[in-house]
């Protein structure tokens, strides 16, 4: 879908920056920073039983990646002439995968209809959530253990927040929250109602190309 | 406490804290230590450990004195009952019985019995209940085995018992990409589901009748928009989506042409009606499934039981893209015209784009051009067509359609004057598909393939499903054309206003084509029997008994001649 026309954001005019809760007027600092990452573009492929192996050879000759494992990403670092910003590949389902690119799509559309390319990019709201208390966030919304061991940077999962169909992936600093664009303003609210106990920072909207 | 599973001491009767390797030491009570001496003793061992001296568990004592074990009461000579378990009623002869039928573990004769199930968790009953399963085994209650516990047994916080502070987000709210506008605009917004959609726009002084009233005149002279976001929308993909939704709907999907959209109607597998929608087929392996707002989630839900379950070796993807599209109706005689101002590389000529045609075009919004899919399908009745683009495009893509529609004389209407439109001409929604009813009684029997099978072909030719006698799918007048109704009515024969009668009504509105209200319902045989004979509307809730009429549900337009464009040298 054409970039041409900026995309609207579910969160236009509902989360200015600033300070809130106990971060408010400089009581405390602020535990949660909380940023709107716009501009990710996200495309599915999705393959069948007994297509695997050619699907990863596929993928090694286009996007010189391997196939990451359920749960998990692969990091696709900027490439001069390829990949414009890098991005994620990301494993949602077993046999489906999400091609999260920055600053553009990673794969010509033309090529991926041999793997049933679907552009999803208008359908999800993605968030930063980082600070020194997202883990106490995240245990508010979800039951995942977030714990290193259990979910290390890198690491990707499909869950639910207030019931809500979520995706996360853990970053190197902070984590990077995808919601559906009709629950995004309900659950950004959500998060950041949760967020004021321990002192929010709501961030302005940024491109995409602060995670590059 | 946490993570410490209680081990039962056979020595003091009692449960101690079992082995662990937390960073927690056990005194007191907590490790069988109940007299004083013994207490203070093992608290001394407690500080002993935290000076870093030698320190080891201490045992577990009891008290000095104990009366004997005493499990059950029998009386000699009385054969009543004994109950272990006064939550849920578990006797102790139902747990001997338990023992007597096989059920050898702790775990399994307390899911048998519903032993220590309730609220309690046993701590009512269940130590009595663990020393009749280890008299009945012949066993101590240390080999017989303990089963686990769960809160408010185990501790749990106060506040994961209160749960987070919920106010708004007691559900979730789901906007469509246009909501922002249509506050702005001052729609009043209703609940539909989860989702929140615009009811009706009133202009100065309008209350829901005048402003739904008239949104549907004005879209049936001129035209209107409608957000239909909202509407489930499927993405199956794969070499047999074809064959998939060919087995799934009831119609034949699978010649449907590439480029082409169909109405199709899909069953549960006992024969009931599920859902309706239209697909279309982008490619040979690519269709786009609409659903119903409401089933939405289920059918997906359906699709991928389907898929995993019952037939996995169809090659077939299917994703949910409900968020990913942003969907605008626009209605009327005028929707041609204004469509061909806002995509001018297309034609929406009758010819060029026929009803059931899915094209895609590009829509000229201030800020660039976008890709849209435009399909020319109705659900007002009249001459429509849907625009979808990405949502994150829904506002500009809103904004510039209701200028264009204004320019024209249109409006932006509501899910009230949609409801107005639908009724008037029969289409049903989930007031009507309520999962009691099939395909012959909500008047669409004539859709179903005889040539193959599919989801629910078998069980929907049961005699019971098929019987002439069940209530159908009607149209509904009031013999006095002055006077209103309402949903929820029942339907009866004049001499026997009583019980359920013969049926109901399912949605009432009042249709300005008509100038009366008109209702749509369901009666037993359908309208055939009921031709010239006048029925008892029915309303005891509400205290109103007035005469009607049993008409075709297709109240307004029945041939279909305006959304065909066959109104004034249309194809």
């Amino acid at each position: 879908m054409s970039k041409r026309l900026h995309q609207a954001s579910p969160l236009a005019g509902h989360c200015q920056p600033g300070f809130y809760g106990v971060a408010a007027k400089g009581r405390a600092k602020a535990g949660i920073r909380l940023q709107e990452i716009c501009g990710l573009d996200l495309a599915q492929l999705a393959w069948f039983a007994g297509q695997q192996a050619d699907f990863e050879v596929w993928l090694k000759k286009n996007l010189s990646a391997s196939l990451p494992g359920p749960g998990r990403s692969v990091r696709l670092a900027k490439r001069a002439n390829r990949q414009a910003g890098g991005g994620w590949l990301l494993r949602p389902e077993p046999r489906k995968l999400w091609l999260l690119g920055l600053s553009g799509p990673l794969l010509d559309p033309a090529k991926m209809a041999d793997y049933h390319g679907l552009d999803l990019g208008h359908g999800r709201c993605w968030l930063r959530l980082a600070g020194p208390s997202c883990l106490d966030v995240l245990r508010r919304m979800a039951a995942l253990d977030f714990s290193d061991a259990a979910f290390a940077p890198g690491q990707f999962a499909a869950t639910g927040f207030d019931q809500v169909p979520v995706h996360l992936l853990r970053l190197e600093e902070g984590w990077l929250i995808g919601l559906p664009r009709s629950y995004a303003l309900s659950c950004t609210q959500l998060i950041r109602e949760t967020s004021l106990q321990f002192g929010l920072q709501q961030m302005a909207a940024t491109g995409c190309e602060a995670l590059a | 406490m946490r993570g410490i599973k209680p081990v039962w001491q056979e020595k003091i009767t009692s449960f101690v804290a079992g082995p662990h390797d937390l960073a927690v030491s056990v005194a007191g009570g907590a490790a069988g230590c109940f007299e004083d001496q013994a207490m203070l003793a093992s608290v001394e061992r407690f500080l002993r450990k935290l000076q870093g001296q030698k320190a080891g568990r201490p045992p577990a004592i009891g008290f000095a004195r104990t009366a004997d074990s005493l499990f059950e009461i029998r009386p000699p000579g009385k054969a009543g009952r004994a109950f272990l378990d006064p939550q849920h009623d578990v006797t102790s002869k139902d747990v001997r019985q338990a023992v007597q039928e096989g059920y050898l573990s702790v775990e399994h004769i307390k899911r048998y019995t519903t032993l220590g199930m309730a609220t309690d968790q046993g701590r009512n009953g269940n130590i009595n209940g663990l020393a009749v399963i280890a008299e009945a085994r012949g066993l101590s209650i240390s080999q017989a085995g303990v089963t686990g516990f769960r809160p408010p047994v185990t501790p749990v916080s106060i506040g994961a018992l209160a749960g987070r502070r919920a106010a708004a987000h007691f559900r979730p709210l789901r906007r469509t990409p246009m909501h922002d506008l249509h506050l702005e605009s001052g729609a009043v917004m209703t609940e539909a589901g989860l989702w929140q959609r615009p009811w009706y726009y009133p202009q100065a002084g309008q209350d829901l009748e005048a402003a739904s009233i008239a949104e549907a005149i004005r879209t049936r002279q001129i035209a209107g928009i409608c957000d239909v976001s909202t509407l489930g929308k499927i993405q199956v993909q794969g070499p047999d989506a074809a064959a998939f939704v060919n087995r799934l709907y009831v119609n034949n999907m699978g010649r449907l042409a590439v480029g082409k959209a169909r109405y199709g109607v899909m069953l549960r597998d006992d024969g009931m009606v599920f859902d309706d929608g239209t697909v279309m087929r982008l490619a040979e392996d690519d269709f786009l499934v609409s659903t119903t707002t409401a089933k939405a989630g289920p059918v997906m839900q359906f699709m991928e039981e389907l898929l995993q379950l019952r037939w996995p070796e169809m090659q077939v993807c299917v994703t949910s893209v409900t968020d990913a599209w942003a969907a605008v109706s626009i209605a009327g005689p005028a929707a041609a015209e204004i469509l061909a101002e806002l995509a001018p590389q297309s034609d929406f000529g009758p010819d060029a784009f026929a009803f059931m045609d899915v094209k895609h075009a590009r829509i000229s919004l201030p800020g660039g051009p976008v890709p849209a899919l435009i399909a020319r399908i109705s659900f007002s009745g009249e001459k429509a067509f849907e625009v979808w683009v990405g949502a994150g495009f829904g506002p500009a893509l809103w904004s510039a359609m209701t200028d264009a529609t204004e320019a024209a004389g249109g409006l932006r209407y509501g899910l009230e004057a949609l409801g107005i439109m639908r009724i008037e001409k029969g289409h049903v929604t989930v007031a009507e598909l309520d999962g009691r009813v099939t395909l012959e009684d909500a008047g669409l029997g004539r859709m179903a393939s005889a040539t193959k099978p599919f989801i629910g072909s078998v069980l929907r030719q049961r005699p019971a499903m098929m019987d002439k006698d069940r209530a159908q799918l009607v149209g509904i007048f009031p013999k006095n054309r002055a006077v209103r109704f309402s949903a929820g009515a029942l339907l009866c024969a004049p001499d026997a206003v009583s019980g359920h009668g013969k049926g109901w009504t399912s949605a009432v509105a009042h249709s300005p084509v008509l100038g009366h209200w008109i209702g749509l319902g369901f009666i037993a045989g359908g309208a055939e029997p009921w031709a010239g004979k006048t029925v008892m509307i029915a309303d005891p809730v509400r205290g109103q008994q007035i005469e009607g009429e049993i008409v075709s549900p297709h109240m307004v337009d029945p041939d279909g001649e305006r959304m065909r464009d066959r109104i004034g040298g249309g194809s």
